[in-house]
C-alpha cells in the first residue's frame, strides 16, 4: 500500500516525527503524547496508529573532524587526550571569535604555552598536527594550593570560518545569566553527548582530583545531577528554557556534575557571548581583567 | 554566644572538614550546612550540626576531572 499524499503531509505538521504504512493502517510518529491529539483517526479510509517517538535527530559522531567546529565535539592541547570544545565566545576588547574549553583541556592543565597547537579531535580521537583547529590564547591559571574558581581556556581559531557559532543539539547561545538552585539545565559533550538535569548547588568548595599536581581545591562552584562523562570536559552548561550560558562543565563523579559559573569564566577570560559588542563602559570585572593583562595584579591571566 | 554568619560558618567548615579523607566538598543552602562526602560511611564522621547551623550529609562519590 503506498503511503497516500494527506498521510505524507502530515510530516509538515509540528510535533510529527515520521510516517509508515504497516499493513491496513497508517503509522505516524510523533514527538510527544500531547501530538497524538492533534492527528485525524483515520487517512484515506485507514486508520492512524500513533506513536510516541520523541525527535528524531541524525546521528553525530561527536569524535570525528568537524569544519567548521561546532560546541559539544572532541578538541585538546596536543598533549591531552580530549574534552569537549565548549562554544565560540567574543574577546571583549577586540571581538574576536575564541573557541571556550577548560584549562585542562586547551592548557593541558597549566602546562601549555600561549600558540600550542589545539586539535580538533583531540589525540584520543585520532588527531594529530594536521587537525589542527586552532592555538591557545590564553588561560586561568590553575593553583595547586589555592582556591580556584575557574578552570577554563581560550584558544583562537587559525581560520575564523572553521569555527561554528552552534552547540549540537542546543543552538547559538548569546547570553548568559545566573545558576539558580532548581534550575533545568542542559549540555552538549564530545561523550554522553545531549543530557539534561537540575542544579542542585550553587555555593560549593569541592576537592577535585586529576590534575598533574593532584587534588585541587574549587569554590563558587556548580553541582548538577549526573551529566557527564571523561570527555565532557568542556561542555557548556545552558538555562533549558532559557538558552542562556549558566556554567563550564569541568568536573564530576558517578553520581553528580560539577561546573565553573560562567560569571567567572567570562570576568576572568575577558570573553563575553554577545553578538553585538558591549557597550563602552569599563566595569569592575573588565577592569579587574586588564589590570590582571597587563601585570599590574600578580600573575593570574597566563597568555596575550 | 553570638552567631556566625553561615558563610562564616562554611568558612570554618572548609577548613575543619576539606582536608578529611572522603570530604569532598562543603556548602550551604542557606539554613544548612553541606557536607558532600564519596560514601554513605563517611557520614558517621560528620556531626549533626556545626557552629549552631544543621548538617546535612550528601554522598556524592569522588570528584575528578572530566
Amino acid at each position: 500500500m503506498p503511503i497516500p499524499p494527506e498521510a505524507k503531509k502530515l510530516l509538515l505538521e509540528k510535533g510529527v516525527s515520521g510516517i509508515s504504512d504497516p499493513p491496513g493502517r497508517i503509522r505516524v510518529y510523533v514527538e510527544t503524547f500531547e501530538d497524538i491529539e492533534k492527528l485525524p483517526s483515520f487517512i484515506a479510509g485507514y486508520s492512524v496508529e500513533p506513536i510516541v517517538s520523541g525527535r528524531f535527530f541524525a546521528l553525530q559522531d561527536r569524535r570525528a573532524k568537524w569544519r567548521p567546529a561546532p560546541g559539544g565535539v572532541s578538541i585538546g592541547h596536543f598533549n591531552i587526550t580530549a574534552g569537549t570544545l565548549s562554544t565560540r565566545v567574543f574577546d571583549t576588547t577586540t571581538r574576536t571569535r575564541l573557541i571556550l574549553s577548560n584549562n585542562h583541556v586547551l592548557a593541558a592543565g597549566n602546562q601549555g604555552s600561549p600558540g600550542d597547537h589545539i586539535y580538533q579531535p583531540g589525540t584520543y580521537d585520532g588527531g594529530t598536527d594536521a587537525d589542527t583547529i586552532a592555538r591557545l590564547e590564553r588561560f586561568v591559571e590553575l593553583r595547586p594550593s589555592e582556591e580556584n574558581l575557574v578552570d577554563c581556556a581560550v584558544a583562537r581559531p587559525l581560520n575564523d570560518a572553521d569555527l561554528s557559532d552552534e552547540i549540537l543539539d542546543i543552538g547559538v547561545i548569546s547570553d548568559i545569566e545566573p545558576a539558580v538552585v532548581g534550575m533545568p539545565v542542559m549540555k552538549s559533550g564530545r561523550t554522553t553527548a545531549y543530557n539534561e538535569s537540575t542544579i542542585q548547588d550553587v555555593n560549593a568548595t569541592v576537592n577535585v582530583s586529576g590534575y598533574p599536581w593532584g587534588v585541587t581545591i574549587f569554590k563558587d562552584q556548580i553541582i548538577t545531577g549526573l551529566m557527564a562523562s571523561g570527555g565532557d570536559s568542556g561542555s557548556l552548561l545552558v538555562g533549558k528554557t532559557t538558552k542562556k550560558a549558566v556554567g563550564l562543565l569541568f568536573a564530576g563523579s558517578s553520581m553528580l556534575t560539577v561546573h565553573n559559573k560562567i560569571t567567572n569564566v567570562c570576568n576572568l577570560l575577558n570573553i563575553d557571548f554577545a553578538t553585538a559588542p558591549p557597550p563602552v563602559q569599563a566595569s569592575m570585572p573588565g577592569l579587574l581583567t586588564a589590570f590582571m593583562a597587563a601585570g599590574l595584579i600578580p600573575g593570574i591571566i597566563r597568555g596575550e | 554566644m553570638v552567631q556566625l554568619t553561615i558563610q562564616e560558618a562554611v568558612e570554618n567548615a572548609k577548613r575543619q572538614f576539606l582536608s578529611l579523607p572522603g570530604v569532598t566538598g562543603v556548602s550551604h543552602d542557606g539554613q544548612s550546612i553541606i557536607i558532600y562526602i564519596e560514601t554513605a560511611e563517611i557520614a558517621q564522621r560528620i556531626s549533626a550540626s556545626f557552629m549552631g547551623y544543621p548538617v546535612k550529609a550528601v554522598v556524592s562519590g569522588k570528584f575528578g576531572v572530566l
